[in-house]
C-alpha cells in the first residue's frame, strides 16, 4: 500500500510538472492530417544494461510501440533477465532466471514539439524458473551439513501496470526517457515451503505492488 | 534550427554521471553473506531424581530435628517463665520480711543454668538450621535442572560433541537431514544415558531471511532415563521441553 501511494505521489509530482511545461507553450496547428498509423518506434531499457556489472542480476529489455492517429498507443514489451537477489534467501545462492513480455494500450501527450507524455496500462507475463542449493551448515557437528538442491521449473506469473513515461527527443526521431510505473500482482505460481522470492520483469514477490523507474533510449519512424 | 545536440546544457551528461554514481552504490553496498551455521535443537530439562530422593531425605530428617529442637527450647523457655515468675514470688516475699533468701539463690542459680542449657541449644539450632539451608539451596539447584551435560554422541556415527559447563537450559541438536536422532547422553557424576527421538521437520526462511529447518510434533521412542515426558506433544521445537529423570 505504501508503496502504491509513494507511486502516485510521485506521478503527480511528475504530472505537475510536464503539465506546467506544457501551458507554457501553444500547439501551433497542423494542416496537414494525421495519418491513422502515425508512428513505429522501438526501444531499448539501456539503464537495464548497467546491471550487468554487478553480480546480481542481467537484464535485458527492449520494446516496440505502435501510435495511432499520434495519441493512442500499442505497446509491447520483452524481457528476459537472470536474477541472483542479495536480498534473496541467503543462504541458497538462489537464482530467479525467466523471460517476460507486457502489452497494453496508452494515450500520448505531446505538450511540446520535443517532449512526450505517456499514460499507459500494461498486462506483463512472466515465465521463469528458480533455482537455488540450501546449504547448511551443523553447529554441534555431530550431524552431517545439509546441502540440498531445488529446482521449481515452467512457473509463470502474470501482473498489470500502469505507467507513466516522459521522454524528450535528442536528436530527429532519437528520443530518450523514463518510464515510471507501478506493477500490481495478479497472481503467481506459489511455492512451498520457499516461496519464489523474485520473478523476471516483476521483482519481490512479498510486495503486492512495486513502483519502478526505467530508462530508455526509442528510435521512432514517423509518418507526419 | 533544431537542436541536435546530445549533451545541450550538459544535462544528458548530468544524468549519466547521476545514473553511474547510483550504480556504484548499489556496487559498493553488495555484502558478502556469511554462512548459515545452525542446527535444529529441542529443549531437555534434566533432574537428578536420585540425588534429589537423597537430599530430599536429607532435609527431611534436618527439619525432625529442628522440630526437636524447637520443641526443646520452648520447653526450656517456658522452665525459664516459671523460675522467674518464681523469682518474682520470692522476691516480693523477702521484701515482706520472710527468710527466703536460700530459696532465692537457688532459684536464680537454676535459672542461670537453664538459661546456659538453653543458649547451647539454640545454638545447635542454628547450627542445625544453616546446614538445612544448605541442603535446602542443593535441593533447589537439583530442581531447576541444573546439571554438567559432559558430552552428547550420535550413535549413528558415533561423532560426538562435548560441554564445558553446567546449566539449567539445555538444547539437545537435532538432524537436519532426517527426521529421527538416536544420542547418548553423558551427565557427570551419573552414567550414559540413551535417548531415540522422532519429530517432523519442515524447511523454512527465519526473519533474517536465511533458511533454516524448524521441528515439530516431537516424540520419544525410547529412552534409558526415567519418567520421560513431553510438555508439548504438538507443537514445535521453541515450545516443546523433554522431561527426563535419572
Amino acid at each position: 500500500m505504501s508503496n502504491f501511494k509513494c507511486f502516485l505521489v510521485l506521478l503527480a509530482f511528475i504530472s505537475f510538472q510536464a503539465f506546467g511545461q506544457d501551458s507554457l507553450r501553444v500547439d501551433e496547428e497542423s494542416s496537414v492530417p494525421m495519418p491513422f498509423l502515425s508512428t513505429v518506434a522501438i526501444s531499448v531499457d539501456y539503464g537495464k544494461l548497467f546491471g550487468q556489472l554487478l553480480d546480481s542480476e542481467s537484464k535485458f529489455e527492449f520494446g516496440g510501440q505502435v501510435e495511432l492517429k499520434d495519441r493512442f498507443v500499442l505497446i509491447g514489451e520483452y524481457g528476459f533477465s537472470t536474477l541472483n537477489p542479495n536480498g534473496a534467501y541467503q543462504n541458497t545462492d538462489y537464482q530467479s532466471e525467466g523471460n517476460y513480455f507486457r502489452v497494453g494500450l496508452g494515450y500520448k501527450i505531446d505538450f511540446t514539439p520535443k517532449n512526450n507524455l505517456y499514460f499507459s496500462a500494461l498486462y506483463a507475463n512472466s515465465s521463469f524458473e528458480d533455482k537455488g542449493t540450501l546449504d547448511i551448515t551443523s553447529a554441534s557437528g555431530i550431524y552431517s551439513d545439509l546441502t540440498e538442491p531445488f529446482v521449481r521449473k515452467d512457473l509463470s506469473a502474470q501482473w498489470f501496470e500502469v505507467v507513466m513515461s516522459s521522454e524528450a527527443k535528442l536528436w530527429k526521431g532519437l528520443y530518450a526517457g523514463f518510464h515510471l510505473r507501478l506493477r500490481i500482482m495478479g497472481k503467481y505460481d506459489e511455492q512451498e515451503p520457499l516461496d519464489v522470492y523474485t520473478i523476471p520483469g516483476y521483482g519481490r514477490t512479498f510486495d503486492q505492488s512495486i513502483p519502478a523507474l526505467n530508462l530508455y533510449i526509442k528510435y521512432a519512424l514517423a509518418r507526419f | 534550427m533544431t537542436n541536435t545536440n546530445f549533451f545541450k546544457n550538459g544535462r544528458a551528461l548530468r544524468i549519466l554521471v547521476l545514473y553511474i554514481g547510483v550504480f556504484a552504490s548499489i556496487w559498493a553496498c553488495e555484502e558478502e553473506v556469511d554462512p548459515t551455521v545452525s542446527d535444529p535443537s529441542v529443549g531437555v530439562f534434566f533432574l537428578n531424581q536420585t540425588r534429589l530422593t537423597k537430599v530430599d531425605f536429607k532435609v527431611d530428617s534436618l527439619d525432625e530435628e529442628l522440630e526437636v529442637y524447637d520443641s526443646i527450647i520452648s520447653s526450656l523457655e517456658t522452665s525459664a517463665d516459671d523460675l522467674v515468675d518464681r523469682l518474682i514470688d520470692l522476691t516480693d516475699s523477702l521484701a515482706d520480711g520472710f527468710d527466703l533468701e536460700q530459696d532465692s539463690i537457688d532459684v536464680v542459680h537454676d535459672l542461670d543454668t537453664l538459661n546456659r542449657f538453653l543458649t547451647d541449644v539454640e545454638m545447635e539450632d542454628s547450627v542445625v538450621n544453616a546446614i538445612r539451608s544448605l541442603w535446602a539451596d542443593t535441593a533447589a539447584t537439583i530442581n531447576s535442572g541444573a546439571v554438567k551435560v559432559e558430552s552428547i554422541v550420535n550413535t549413528k556415527n558415533m561423532i560426538p560433541i562435548f560441554y564445558e559447563d553446567s546449566s539449567t537450559s539445555w538444547k539437545l541438536p537435532l538432524d537436519m537431514q532426517a527426521d529421527d536422532i538416536d544420542v547418548d547422553i553423558t551427565i557427570e557424576g551419573s552414567k550414559t544415558f540413551n535417548l531415540k527421538l522422532s519429530y517432523s521437520r519442515t524447511t523454512t526462511a527465519n526473519e533474517k531471511n536465511k533458511v533454516v529447518i524448524k521441528t515439530s510434533n516431537f516424540e520419544i521412542i525410547s529412552t534409558d532415563f526415567n519418567n520421560s515426558s513431553l510438555s508439548c506433544e504438538n507443537c514445535d521445537d521453541i515450545n516443546t521441553m523433554i522431561y527426563v529423570e535419572f
